[in-house]
């Protein structure tokens, strides 16, 4: 949550927050609370996490649909919000388009009369024929050219979603905000379109925030990634730091999948350590990931550790070499998918997920030794 | 105009189809059913017949009767000197402009209120919604008749409080007895049935329509314009065509007003040939307007089916739930709401508490606190007292309770028809729409015809009323019943039957508990409509069947006696209020 002031961000936001009243139905709020961060000029950053983590609605006051209750927002070094000015510029002059969650494209109106409505109503408008030209060029790009004359409800799923990116990009923003544009859509087309998208965005260089709550997504498109969780930052990095660094155990958990042993602590952690040695009910695990907390942990402290599957080595039989992390367990369960058997095997009493070997010959209850890669093993302290 | 529900039919849920293709899959196919099937849509056919078809017949019949002032099936021969008549006299040319002008005012400015208020009440911050939106649908519970009366004493040019106060702040003149005065008060009689179509329109536009349009970089005014508007357009065209119908059987508001001053519309035309104040009624001329009226109404019913056939086209889905942000009024927010709040408080609030203090009141005088002391109940004391007012609060009564049955009992079982009896009972129900069609001074006119015409003794009898109204009532109440039978998960009835229950079992474990609740708010809805019915009830009346609103309407229109008719129509109000409320008091249901 590092504060960034330079005019080559195209977006910041600083201390935003957003407070609901508590609704009867004990829905949960989906306010925000201290979100600050900033999006480098071209950039595409990704708002993840699960439902109600505050992602759609930081998005939406970043479009000005929604007020937040304290915070600035800028875009190009312009402010847009500032609840201490009572500064609040409307939608409609903020330098921003939007594809929101299920496309908002408008039945009454044909596929050419939706991709050019911004060039005829927008911020800036146009000739006639510069309106056509420009409107018959974007659908060309996205792929909908002959469609330009059909109703748009007779459009498919994918066809509106691109139909809905053709008339943001013709708004000409500085920022695009995409709300879970990929949601509505069956899986198959989803990882088609997500690469469309991101060449879209490579190709136009525009500055896009896109929320979504599927990691792979995240990981695949973005180049900085911000996770929220009940309305706060959990953590900012490239897709590589949130998945091979997470800074939580909620990070570890909702990006990929994670093995997480509670333990405390076994020494203190200096300034400059390298290393963690974690007591837990697997044994001793020596940890070399870790990034320390604002307070260096004391010896004692409780922690988790973390282990991604793919990171774990399933060997057959006993543990024979000496060396770090290596535990002696038990096959618990295992799924052959191919490429490689997913298998649960029990250290002591706590069980691990593990990635091995498609060929490795283990049944359930046969004694295996189970290898955590010290160097991708991570302690984590919150 | 009448309160609470209105006739949609012509969008028909889909899953009607469903319904009825999962009945004929569950059912075996046995012959003794279908006979039974067969049977019970004879009769049902035979009982709508008899109301619907035989009235109009028989009100066909007279109009190509040269029948002037002898009843018609004492003349011998036809001829169409009735239509030739109206058609070559100026008076048609005078009561088809006024009706026209009447209707489409009445649309305008209905139309006009109604899609402010239901946009500022579902799609912006205005402060005091929770009071100030059911305040506007209040006229819902008030009969016609009442709300002519009400403004009669509110806005009558001698001692109008509201036609003294425009005079005194604004300097003009306002004369309720005119063609703009019977605009006004159905124009707001209009709007609650039009609110309710149109509400949930705007609640259920996908907030992000507007907001896709917003971030595109459209103004507020772009975005209503060219998004909001057209989206809505539909439900907006679909209860305007509706308000067209119902205005143009409109009665007892152009009636009232327009009697002193001798402005007539097709309806109160209709009554005055038939009962004129003086000399003989016509009933030939009264035949061949009334037939006039049907078809014109015919006409306005087919496109309305059209609309709302179309109405699906686009019809817009809501995507997933994001709880609408309001459109920010900002600095007109205020203002806004005092606007809001002065209409309800002089289109509604003044005219009833007009009513209410001329109701206290000795004789008609303007409200001040001078003549607080005056105020007493007498007027209702004489209302129990007096064996007329009384022989008529009690002919009311019966009437409304035995039209309310009677309509419930066969509502249902031509919605159940409709949903379970195959074709035939679908066609049945279908046919039933066209009730819709006839303005109901016509139908009390054929109603009355037929009785006259046939050895059936009916005539003067609080029976001829039920008839009548229960006749036009019947295709609402099916309809409201009809929609709850179709709300019905088909599964709940397959699975009884798979437990082992026979049909009839079925029916009465499953089927009617689960319909009952919409049963008993249409014969509420019923009772409350049959309360304030005025044509019907006028045409019909003679001298052991009159009803309080025809009490109303003579003290009114002959007597002059405002402060009894005031206490008599305070009481009607109080009880349609009830059952009206009774009927909305979880939240207001669009039906059909």
């Amino acid at each position: 949550m590092q504060k960034t002031v330079s005019s080559d961000h195209s977006v910041e936001i600083t201390g935003l927050e957003k407070r609901y009243a508590p609704q009867r139905s004990g829905e949960s709020s989906r306010g925000i609370e201290d979100v600050t961060f900033a999006v480098p000029r071209s950039e595409f950053l990704t708002l993840l996490g699960p439902s109600g983590c505050g992602k759609s609605t930081t998005l939406r006051c970043l479009a000005g649909l929604e007020t937040a209750d304290r915070g600035t927002i800028s875009m190009n070094g312009r402010p847009m919000f500032s609840a201490v000015d009572g500064q609040n510029v409307s939608p409609e002059r903020r330098p921003i388009a939007m594809v929101p969650q299920s496309y908002g494209i408008w039945p009454h109106m044909k596929v050419f009369d939706n991709a050019a409505f911004p060039l005829r109503y927008g911020r800036t408008t146009y000739s006639k024929a510069e309106t056509q030209q420009r409107v018959l060029a974007m659908l060309e790009q996205v792929g909908l050219t002959e469609y330009a004359d059909r109703w748009s409800t007779q459009l498919s799923g994918g066809q509106q979603q691109r139909l809905a990116l053709a008339r943001a990009l013709l708004c000409e923003p500085e920022v695009l905000l995409l709300d879970e544009p990929l949601s509505n859509l069956d899986a198959k087309l989803r990882s088609s379109l997500r690469a469309e998208l991101r060449s879209f965005q490579q190709k136009f260089g525009v500055t896009t925030i896109y929320v979504t709550h599927d990691q792979g997504e995240a990981l695949a498109m973005s180049d900085t990634i911000v996770v929220m969780n009940q309305g706060r930052i959990e953590q900012i990095g490239s897709p590589n730091d949130i998945y091979d660094s997470p800074a939580s155990r909620f990070v570890a958990d909702f990006v990929g999948s994670a093995n997480l042993v509670p333990g405390v602590t076994e020494t203190a952690v200096g300034p400059g350590a390298r290393v963690v040695e974690a007591k837990t009910a697997v044994g001793v695990v020596r940890c070399e990931r870790f990034t320390s907390p604002a307070t260096p942990p004391t010896a004692g402290q409780e922690l988790f550790v973390c282990i991604r599957p793919e990171n774990i080595r399933v060997v057959a039989g006993a543990p024979e070499s000496e060396g770090p992390n290596r535990f002696s367990a038990r096959i618990l369960s295992s799924e052959y998918l191919g490429d490689r058997q997913e298998v649960v095997v029990t250290v002591g009493d706590t069980p691990l997920r593990a990635h091995a070997d498609a060929h490795l010959d283990a049944r359930p209850g046969d004694e295996v030794t189970a290898v955590l890669d010290p160097l991708w093993t991570i302690a984590l302290w919150s | 105009m009448q309160s609470g529900t209105k006739p949609t039919a012509g969008v028909r849920p889909e899953r009607r189809d469903g319904v009825q293709a999962d009945a004929a899959d569950v059912r075996p196919p046995t012959r003794r059913k279908d006979r039974l099937l067969g049977g019970v849509n004879i009769a049902i056919g035979a009982i709508l017949a008899y109301l619907v078809l035989f009235p109009l017949g028989v009100l066909v019949y007279s109009s190509f009767k040269d029948s002037e002032f002898k009843l018609p099936f004492q003349v011998s021969g036809f001829s169409l000197a009735n239509f030739t008549g109206i058609l070559s006299s100026e008076r048609l040319l005078e009561v088809a402009l006024n009706s026209l002008i009447f209707v489409v005012g009445t649309v305008v400015l209905a139309l006009v209120i109604s899609v402010s208020l239901a946009y500022l009440f579902e799609r912006t911050d205005i402060p005091g919604r929770r009071v100030l939106a059911p305040s506007t649908l209040a006229p819902m519970a008030v009969p016609a008749t009442v709300m002519a009366v009400a403004w009669v004493l509110a806005a009558n040019p001698a001692n109008g409080p509201l036609a003294l106060a425009v005079e005194r702040t604004l300097g003009f003149t306002v004369n309720i007895y005119s063609l703009p005065g019977m605009i006004l008060v159905a124009g707001i009689f209009g709007v609650p049935g039009m609110y309710i179509m149109l509400a949930p329109a705007f609640a259920r536009l996908n907030q992000e329509f507007e907001e896709a349009a917003a971030t595109s970089g459209a103004g507020w005014l772009t975005r209503t314009r060219k998004v909001v508007l057209p989206l809505t357009m539909p439900a907006i065209t679909a209860a305007s065509m509706l308000l067209v119908v119902i205005a143009l059987e409109e009665f007892a508001i152009p009636a009232m007003l327009g009697m002193p001053n001798q402005i007539y519309v097709f309806s109160s035309y209709v009554q005055a040939a038939l009962q004129p104040p003086g000399g003989l009624p016509d009933y030939g001329q009264a035949s061949a307007y009334g037939i006039l009226l049907v078809l014109l109404s015919l006409v306005m019913i087919a496109v309305y089916r059209r609309q709302t056939r179309e109405a699906h086209r686009f019809r817009v889905v809501s995507g997933k739930g994001y709880r609408a942000t309001p459109v920010l009024l900002g600095r007109w927010r205020i203002p806004i709401a005092v606007l809001v709040s002065l209409y309800v408080l002089v289109a509604i609030v003044v005219p009833i508490l007009t009513l209410v203090w001329t109701s206290l009141t000795p004789f008609l005088q303007p409200i001040s606190l001078d003549s607080l002391d005056g105020l007493s109940l007498a007027n209702y004391s004489s209302i129990f007292t007096d064996p007329h007012l009384s022989h008529a609060l009690v002919n009311t009564l019966v009437i409304s309770l035995l039209t309310a049955t009677l309509t419930a009992a066969f509502g249902s079982w031509l919605a159940l028809a409709s949903t379970r009896g195959g074709f035939v009972g679908r066609v049945l129900f279908d046919l039933s729409f066209l009730v819709f069609a006839i303005p109901s001074v016509v139908l009390g006119m054929a109603v009355l015809f037929l009785y006259l015409f046939v050895p059936v003794p009916v005539y003067g009898t609080v029976w001829i009323i039920v008839i009548a109204l229960t006749t036009r009532y019947i295709p609402r109440g099916s309809r409201m019943i009809q929609t709850s039978l179709l709300q019905l998960d088909p599964g709940l009835e397959e699975v009884a039957r798979v437990s082992g229950a026979s049909s009839v079992t079925v029916m009465r474990r499953v089927v009617f508990p689960l319909v009952a609740p919409a049963v008993s708010r249409t014969w509420l809805w019923v009772f409350a409509n049959a309360l304030g019915e005025l044509p019907i009830a006028l045409l019909l009346s003679s001298s052991d069947n009159r009803t309080v609103v025809v009490l109303l309407w003579d003290m009114i229109g002959e007597s002059a006696d405002y402060p009894e008719a005031s206490a008599l129509a305070v009481l009607l109000l109080a009880l349609s209020s009830v059952s009206v409320w009774w009927v909305n008091r979880r939240g207001f249901q669009q039906h059909m």
